[in-house]
């Protein structure tokens, strides 16, 4: 830079030549003084620069309260609706799931993550708020050309006053300063040389950050599928979710015991944890008593059955078979969302209200409840002995085939739907006692 | 600068050891008068049976207990950061914590004496007969039986006593001698003590509150007393700095508006805390829904408790968390001196909601005003004990070679 290159219309002509002035005070109290001058004269674009904070500067520089507060509320104030709505959108709306019998929409499970996200949004407002608002990153300060910078972080205290002020004039304001009871003043002159980033570092960040698209794009790429076009192999899994579990399967070897086995054989004299434990009625654990399947109830059926069947249905069995156990588009999430994916693998639920599941007697049910159903070597419906005790399972028998016959209903059940419409108000599970055909395994 | 800045420092630790003492003298008395006439008058209001009595007895006894114990962590917390900027609110909570063990431990035979009186005791597992008709908890019997329960009982108000006592002497030995080493001893133990704080305050909680249910399971609750501990302590430490102040007991220039920010500060993070544990707690039983933990909150959430828990996540949590969150409200003395009454009121509610309803499915107004009138009377004690001292021994660590940087304190 030299004087050529100024426009003539500017009315300080000196101006460019320095980027600003620097004043060192001799003491924290003298730096204090000079402050309350230089913002009573009203300079804006100037600085103190200490080796540790000095209490009262601020007053002193008369620097007005930031506004990062507000922001921060604001943002932590998003992170907590945001978080609400979102856990309302997902859990209550788009993918309503039950779990272990809770609402789908219920304030104290939302609540840890509207705190992560309250948290994280005013968190992540306060430090680059702050970066901001501060005008960093600042890769030059007009002051720090000056010698006496290099001792800032020791015993410095330093005033700096921008060229950029309009108040900024070199020699005036410096003698002013000097006036002010500075030790020592410096004019900052212009770094030499261009300034500017050059052009091949421009160039190297942005190559960088297209090479830096390309993994997104090609994990993009690789989960790109519709239910038009099914994959043969399994989705990229970026995120391992529960898929991968480093656990023992079932069966699985292990070399941790002598024998080898993963699972473990129950202690020699183990006695069941209940003292008021009987043995069950025949055919309880396994749904056939020799190789006949049970076509009665082994458990006594009551309304309170029912209920607890409907709970543990619609926590187990509805996620795949959906709430009323029909197949095809009434399906559960779990399966809907595997069809709109195309999972070549998945499994289409069978419908518990087709003929060929009404057909199916009591114990039949039970068993696949308990052992799952295997297809050319590979589970198409887990077993769910272990999830689901077994009295559990039978409420969920007794309450599949409500589901049925829902679905077909006897001729007598119109006649007592009629005669209960009369009487309104009731609801789906009726509070009389069970009707005794429900208990039965009766074919259409 | 710096000689200024000591001379500056003598001046004013001058003027704060020659308190202008005007209408102080009587001001303890009037305190313990008052205190005893609230207590007689809220047993009188709450109820008319000394089953009754003596299960609010309990609710006040954990809430002077509460207040000290949050006292003692503040200071041994003071030595273990080797903080400088609490060095002339020290001496209060050195008080709070030193001269009331006397008074916690002799407070807490009518508790142990009617542990042995079958229609009157408070534990249900003390009873002779308990552990006949819960075979499912027989296995209790080794850590709940009376004299386990008294020796444990023993040793943390010895250890409460033994602690407060030891901050308290050491601190006023530096007063007479100036010896920076009395600053290193007490640095030097305060790991310990907060061993020893973590350990008795568990056991305590364990005992004295959790054990009125014991087929109730919560691993977290001895954090949850811990933190309405800090908090009862943080708000009374506030509350008697700001009346020993306006009694001139207390000096101005060494109490600064900026200590009571951070004091402030130190309580809304507390209150949060509070909530968190508080939080912690319920949705983990809530999620869990297994009867051994889901029974503590049943009752709780049923009749007048349900509003009473409402009112402790709002009055104990929401509402200080948004009221007490601007900078301003913390450098108010009057709006700081609010929320510090609020929180103990709130905090002596907390310890009411764990106490009462194990007996009380429900409960009138009267007995909560009358409730409230006998919290109100225990702090209305614990004030004038803690201004006696004040009174007695140098309201500030005069001697403190933290002393200059407290004086000067200033949150930047």
């Amino acid at each position: 830079m030299n004087d050529n290159s100024h426009s003539p219309t500017k009315p300080n002509s000196h101006q460019p030549h320095y980027v600003g002035v620097v004043a060192r005070f001799g003491s924290p109290a003298d730096l204090m003084a000079a402050a309350r001058q230089i913002s009573a004269a009203g300079y804006r674009y100037w600085d103190c620069h200490t080796p540790f904070p000095i209490h009262g500067l601020d007053r002193a520089m008369k620097i007005r309260p930031t506004i990062l507060p507000w922001l921060v509320a604001g943002a932590g104030a998003m992170g907590a609706l945001g978080a609400l709505v979102l856990q309302w959108w997902a859990n209550g709306v788009a993918y309503p799931l039950n779990i272990s019998g809770k609402p789908f929409f219920s304030l104290p499970a939302n609540v840890p993550i509207i705190f992560e996200l309250t948290v994280l949004f005013a968190a992540l407002t306060a430090f680059f708020g702050a970066i901001v608002l501060n005008g960093l990153p600042r890769l030059l300060y007009p002051g720090s050309t000056a010698a006496s910078f290099a001792r800032v972080t020791t015993d410095a205290f330093l005033v700096s006053i921008e060229a950029k002020d309009p108040q900024f004039h070199p020699e005036r304001t410096a003698e002013w300063l000097r006036n002010l009871g500075a030790e020592s003043v410096e004019l900052c002159p212009a770094p030499e040389g261009d300034t500017t980033i050059p052009v091949a570092i421009k160039r190297g960040l942005l190559v960088l950050a297209v090479l830096a698209l390309l993994p997104p794009l090609f994990i993009a790429l690789a989960r790109q599928h519709t239910t038009e076009t099914p994959q043969e192999k399994p989705r990229i899994h970026i995120i391992k979710d529960m898929d991968f579990q480093p656990k023992y399967q079932t069966q699985a070897v292990s070399p941790l015991f002598e024998d080898r086995r993963a699972m473990r054989p129950r202690v020699p004299g183990t006695v069941p944890f209940d003292p008021h434990w009987e043995p069950p009625p025949e055919g309880f654990l396994t749904g056939k008593i020799g190789s006949d399947y049970l076509t009665e109830f082994p458990i006594r059926v009551t309304e309170e059955v029912m209920r607890r069947g409907r709970e543990r249905y619609d926590i187990y069995c509805a996620t795949c078979h959906g709430w009323t156990g029909e197949a095809g588009p009434y399906d559960g999430m779990t399966s809907r969302r595997a069809r709109a994916r195309g999972e070549a693998t998945w499994v289409p639920p069978a419908s518990l209200t087709g003929q060929a599941v009404r057909e199916q007697p009591v114990g039949k049910i039970f068993e696949t409840i308990t052992q799952g159903i295997v297809r050319e070597g590979v589970y198409s419906m887990p077993p769910y002995a272990v999830q689901i005790p077994p009295e559990d399972r039978w409420a969920i028998v007794l309450y599949v085939r409500a589901l049925q016959r829902a679905r077909a209903p006897y001729p007598e059940d119109f006649q007592e739907a009629a005669a209960t419409a009369s009487t309104a108000g009731r609801g789906l599970i009726h509070d009389e006692p069970m009707n005794s055909n429900l208990a039965k395994d009766r074919r259409p | 600068m710096q000689a200024t800045e000591l001379m500056d420092t003598t001046s004013t630790v001058q003027s704060a050891m020659n308190p202008s003492t005007t209408g102080v003298s009587r001001a303890p008395q009037i305190c313990i008068i008052g205190g005893a006439i609230a207590i007689v008058l809220g047993f009188v209001l709450s109820s008319s049976s000394p089953a009754g009595w003596l299960q609010d007895y309990l609710v006040h006894y954990t809430f002077l207990v509460s207040i000290t114990l949050g006292a003692l962590f503040f200071v041994f917390l003071q030595h273990l950061t080797r903080a400088g900027w609490s060095v002339t609110v020290r001496r209060t909570a050195e008080l709070m914590a030193g001269t009331t063990p006397m008074l916690v431990a002799v407070a807490f035979l009518p508790i142990a004496v009617t542990l042995f009186i079958d229609g009157l005791n408070l534990y249900p597992w003390a009873a002779s007969d308990f552990f006949l008709h819960h075979p499912q908890l027989r296995h209790k019997t080794i850590y709940l039986n009376i004299l386990f329960f008294l020796l444990r009982a023993a040793f943390c108000l010895a250890a409460w006593w033994w602690l407060g006592r030891f901050y308290m002497t050491r601190s006023l030995a530096q007063d007479t001698d100036g010896d920076p080493r009395w600053t290193l001893v007490m640095e030097k133990w305060s790991p310990a003590a907060a061993l020893l704080f973590t350990v008795t305050v568990t056991l305590a909680a364990f005992d004295w509150v959790m054990s009125l249910a014991p087929a109730w399971y919560s691993t977290i609750f001895p954090v949850y007393i811990f933190s309405g501990c800090v908090v009862g302590g943080l708000a009374g430490l506030i509350l008697i700095l700001l009346l020993a102040q306006a009694l001139g007991l207390l000096s101005h220039r060494v109490v600064t508006v900026e200590h009571y920010h951070d004091l402030g500060k130190l309580l809304f993070g507390f209150v949060i805390f509070w909530g968190y544990i508080a939080f912690s707690q319920y949705m983990l039983i809530w999620y869990g829904n297994i009867p051994e933990e889901s029974q503590f909150y049943l009752p709780r959430q049923q009749g007048i408790w349900l509003y009473v828990s409402l009112g402790l996540v709002f009055g104990h949590l929401l509402i200080p968390l948004v009221g007490m969150m601007p900078r301003a409200i913390k450098r108010n003395p009057w709006t700081l001196g609010f929320f510090a009454v609020w929180l103990l009121v709130f905090h002596w509610l907390d310890l009411y909601w764990l106490i009462k309803p194990n007996w009380h499915p429900t409960v009138g107004p009267l007995s909560l005003i009358g409730g409230i009138l006998g919290g109100v009377g225990v702090f209305g004690i614990v004030i004038a004990i803690v201004l006696k001292g004040l009174t007695r021994y140098p309201p500030i660590p005069v001697r403190d070679p933290r002393l200059n940087e407290a004086i000067h304190h200033e949150v930047v």
